[in-house]
């Protein structure tokens, strides 16, 4: 092969894109363009000669090998492609939400060991019906308005949703009706703990489209961590509600939250779900010391991600999706959730939120993620202070995220989590877990698209 | 400014690449997922072509190998790795009575669950679907060779040994709609037993009539076998919490309650699997968490335990083959062990697995069958080296890139044999090599090239 078989363009090449350099397998280094969506691995050399068209220096006398890997580089669209742009517009205007969020009741009928929210250890507070309507109306308005086909409207803590139940049923009920008065489809979620009369279950597999269900997988150790008011164990009432949502088909994921006692018997335990329950997506979290849980051991994030991918592997084998909220490789966003875009929560007391965690007034956290509240009237009486300072944490503004390849998957991470750390040296354990996993993911790509590279542009670019 | 231990991975940031003149060229490395982590290959030189695909199909179809031709060869262990697929997941292995099958029961959504494979050959003879949700498909052989049972949800089928046609078809109505299934035959194959959830069922294989049902309110049934010699059902629910009995014995065929195996050094037990010996005289059950146990049947004491030596752990499966000596997957590998008197019989320490693995000893005791994620590969007892994996191309993950040609073996034995994309093709082989898209014929005109997944093989070609 000769260098005129090679595709070198006249002109010095430019590298457009973005490229994070990650230590690989094998003593090898991991190049890594994100918002290119390409990788490879590769020796010293090779990230050298990156390095040298980064800094625009002259290639050095090994011109025939650096052309065929400049023309390699192209064919990724790293040299000479289309300019890295971030990946979403500011977000900006007065928010005009098609979802709301129902933080129906701080109450709760468990009592879980590392509960962020606490619940049940206060007394309980409870959305009234009219709080629902306003935040149903107020979305139904936003969707005729845009031309939207579809309205959202969630029921989620901080305590057990369902422990609202006439407020919860009653507002379903005015949704839909206005839905199907207006031509929109109303999709409808909730979040529980699942702990709930098989009455409830059937509502809720006949009325909803979704729910997420806490269960910390083998029974006889969520038992020890999510036991009911009573201090009894809640797994066989949760075993019943998963039976019935699989007997009719319902949609629902399952969430686990893995402390130091889960975690030796993770891949068990996603294997137990597998083998017994029909949920397509199962989300293991480590357990985070807020609420509750404040004095419970922090889990060893090296171990939690061995054991995380053993669970994933069993988790892949059965055709299910296991996954951690914040190793979402393959997203290019600047938005890890809802906060910086305008989410639209209501607490029982009409404040809105933009965190699932500022659930109501009486929380540290209300401060940072209230940005306003429901109007006497109709609507939203909107602080544009709070507002802004919530749009401006995505994570392209973030400068601790700046150089970390995981950033644009990320996008930041939880911003309850992150603000815990703010200003400390030490790295988070969530971001060790992230960029190990994401830096997995990575590999797992390249390996799927035979093993040299991968490069899926997004469809936008192709 | 990024603050204090920022992270810091950005290529203009990192000095240590920046006016370095190393020796070496760039290089790609090609990256091989294995079970246990990652491998890279030896350094090839990266090189474009301006042939691209073309040249690559060009020499594909004409039998050229398209690779660099002084590859000293290949490790076919390394390629067969979890992207050569024969289930989506393997749930369950088994081998008939005299050798010549292979039946594996598959996890995943989509796939087929149920597949019947010529040993040594492995040929597809035949494969079951269900459309739902993954599941554990267990199996069980008619121990006098004239079928192989297996359970998919809401059914139970028996498939004609002799030509892989359906004996029989049963369904039933489903405790839940997920559910764990277990499934075992009797000694002569009249009786099979079966699990769904917490129900327990046995049947009469020749009418498909009930003998006897009922609960096991202790909780999900994932494990179950019936006696050899006819007279007891053994099961185990997952997760005997302290002061529970370990496993259950019930009469067989009318399902009476026949006495508990307990344990009181027991702490919460796993099991994943419990089998009687050919003789019907020990059980024997493996959990995740706790040591083996062999447990005499008549007093329904515990004879034995091998530890796995890694606290906490115990084994993920076992399986015993036709004269009563147990296999044992660990953290320190396959272990053989005697039942009768507990003396090891070898084993092949690297091969390690993990919480989806199954195995299967053939009955000649050469070969082991050995199930892990999507793979499912065949080693060499006496030596523990690799033989084979076998290969379903609609069971293999998207971007799954391999060749696969067959052979006649010494006894004249056809034998296909699995290589990744762009491996050397053996000479005088057939090949299919899906690399990228197409089909052409090949110089011969006996063999056939059809190559996907493009994005994988272009414009990156290996060289010398």
């Amino acid at each position: 092969m000769s260098p005129a078989d090679t595709d070198v363009r006249s002109g010095a090449p430019e590298l457009t894109a973005e490229i994070f350099v990650i230590p690989g397998p094998g003593g090898r280094q991991l190049v890594f363009a994100p918002r290119q969506r390409a990788a490879f691995l590769c020796n010293d050399s090779a990230v050298s000669s990156l390095a040298d068209l980064a800094a625009k220096r002259q290639a050095r006398d090994r011109s025939t090998v650096d052309a065929e890997f400049v023309g390699f580089l192209r064919s990724l669209r790293l040299v000479d492609g289309p300019p890295d742009a971030l990946p979403e517009p500011d977000v900006t205007g007065d928010p005009r939400p098609t979802s709301v969020t129902l933080f129906m009741t701080t109450a709760c009928n468990l009592r879980c060991t590392y509960c962020y929210a606490s619940a049940g250890d206060t007394p309980g507070e409870f959305m009234p019906l009219s709080t629902a309507l306003q935040g149903i109306d107020f979305i139904v308005d936003n969707a005729r308005a845009l031309g939207e086909k579809q309205i959202t409207v969630a029921y989620h803590g901080g305590g057990e949703a369902t422990a609202n139940w006439d407020v919860m049923t009653d507002s379903w009920e005015y949704a839909a009706a206005a839905a199907d008065r207006y031509g929109l489809t109303l999709r409808a979620l909730t979040a529980t703990n699942a702990a709930i009369p098989e009455a409830k279950a059937a509502w809720i597999a006949e009325h909803l489209d979704g729910a997420s269900v806490s269960f910390d997988g083998l029974p006889h150790l969520h038992d020890l961590q999510r036991p009911s008011a009573s201090g009894r164990g809640s797994s066989a009432s949760i075993e019943r509600t998963l039976e019935l949502f699989d007997r009719v088909g319902f949609d629902y994921q399952l969430r686990l939250t893995v402390t130091e006692a889960l975690l030796p018997f993770l891949a068990v335990a996603v294997q137990y779900l597998c083998d017994n329950f029909s949920a397509k997506r199962i989300q293991l979290e480590p357990v985070y010391p807020e609420g509750r849980g404040s004095d419970l051991p922090a889990i060893d994030p090296d171990r939690f991600v061995e054991l995380f991918l053993e669970a994933e592997s069993i988790g892949r084998a059965y055709g299910r999706t296991v996954y951690f909220s914040a190793a979402r490789f393959g997203m290019v966003t600047r938005h890890f959730c809802g906060v910086t875009r305008d989410s639209f929560a209501l607490t029982p007391t009409g404040d809105v939120s933009a965190c699932y965690e500022a659930f109501s007034d009486g929380s540290d956290l209300a401060g940072d993620f209230f940005y306003g509240r429901l109007s006497g009237g109709k609507g939203v009486q909107l602080d544009p202070v709070a507002l802004s300072r919530l749009r401006a944490r995505t994570v392209d503004k973030r400068p601790y995220c700046e150089g970390c390849f995981a950033k644009w998957s990320c996008a930041g991470d939880c911003h309850v989590k992150h603000m815990a750390h703010e200003g400390s040296e030490h790295e988070p354990p969530r971001c060790r877990i992230t960029r190990a996993i994401t830096r997995h993911q990575i590999l797992e790509r390249i390996s799927e698209h035979g093993g040299l590279f991968w490069h899926e542009p997004a469809p936008e670019q192709s | 400014m990024t603050g204090p231990g920022a992270p810091e991975y950005r290529l203009e940031n990192l000095a240590r690449f920046a006016n370095e003149d190393p020796p070496e060229e760039p290089a790609l490395y090609r990256l091989h997922s294995e079970v246990f982590g990652w491998s890279v290959d030896r350094r090839r030189f990266l090189y474009t072509s301006a042939a691209g695909l073309g040249g690559l199909l060009a020499a594909c179809s004409s039998g050229d190998d398209p690779t660099d031709p002084g590859d000293p060869g290949f490790d076919l262990l390394t390629f067969c790795s979890d992207e050569v697929g024969a289930h989506q997941g393997i749930a369950a292995l088994a081998f008939s009575r005299d050798g010549a099958f292979l039946a594996s029961g598959g996890t995943g959504r989509g796939d087929n669950h149920f597949k019947l494979w010529a040993f040594p050959s492995g040929r597809l003879v035949t494969s079951l679907n269900y459309s739902g949700s993954g599941f554990a498909i267990p199996i069980a052989f008619d121990p006098l060779g004239r079928f192989v049972a297996t359970q998919l949800p809401g059914r139970i089928t028996l498939v004609n040994l002799s030509d892989g046609s359906i004996r029989s078809e049963w369904d039933y109505v489903r405790q839940n709609s997920a559910g764990s299934f277990a499934l075992a035959l009797s000694g002569d194959g009249s009786v099979l037993a079966y699990a769904d959830g917490t129900r327990v069922t046995m049947l009469d294989t020749s009418t498909g009539g009930e003998l006897s049902s009922f609960n096991v309110s202790a909780g999900f049934l994932q494990s179950l076998d019936l006696s050899p010699d006819g007279s007891l059902l053994a099961v185990a629910p997952y997760g005997s919490n302290p002061g529970q009995p370990v496993v259950r014995a019930y009469s067989v065929p009318d399902g009476q309650p026949a006495g508990v195996f307990e344990d009181p050094a027991n702490d919460y037990t796993l099991i994943r699997r419990i089998t009687f010996t050919p003789d019907s005289s020990v059980l024997v059950t493996s959990s995740e968490t706790e040591p083996i146990t062999f447990w005499d049947v008549a007093t329904r004491q515990v004879i034995r335990r091998v530890d796995s030596n890694q606290a906490g752990r115990g084994f993920y499966t076992h399986a015993l083959d036709a004269n009563g000596d147990v296999y044992m997957i660990g953290a320190e590998g396959l272990q053989i062990h005697s039942v009768p008197d507990g003396t090891s019989r070898g084993g092949i320490p690297g091969l390690l697995g993990g919480r989806l693995v199954t195995i299967a000893p053939s009955p000649d005791g050469r070969h082991l069958a050995f199930g892990l994620g999507s793979s499912l590969r065949l080693y060499d007892l006496a030596t523990g080296r690799f033989e084979n994996c076998y290969f379903d191309e609609p069971a293999t993950a998207r971007g799954g890139r391999l060749s696969y040609y067959s052979t006649i073996d010494s006894q004249g034995r056809e034998v296909w044999y699995t290589l990744p994309c762009g491996s050397p093709i053996p000479a005088g082989a057939q090949c299919t090599c899906n690399c990228v898209s197409g089909q052409a014929p090949t110089a011969g005109g006996s063999s056939s090239c059809s190559i996907n997944f493009v994005c994988t093989c272009i414009p990156v070609v290996y060289g010398g």
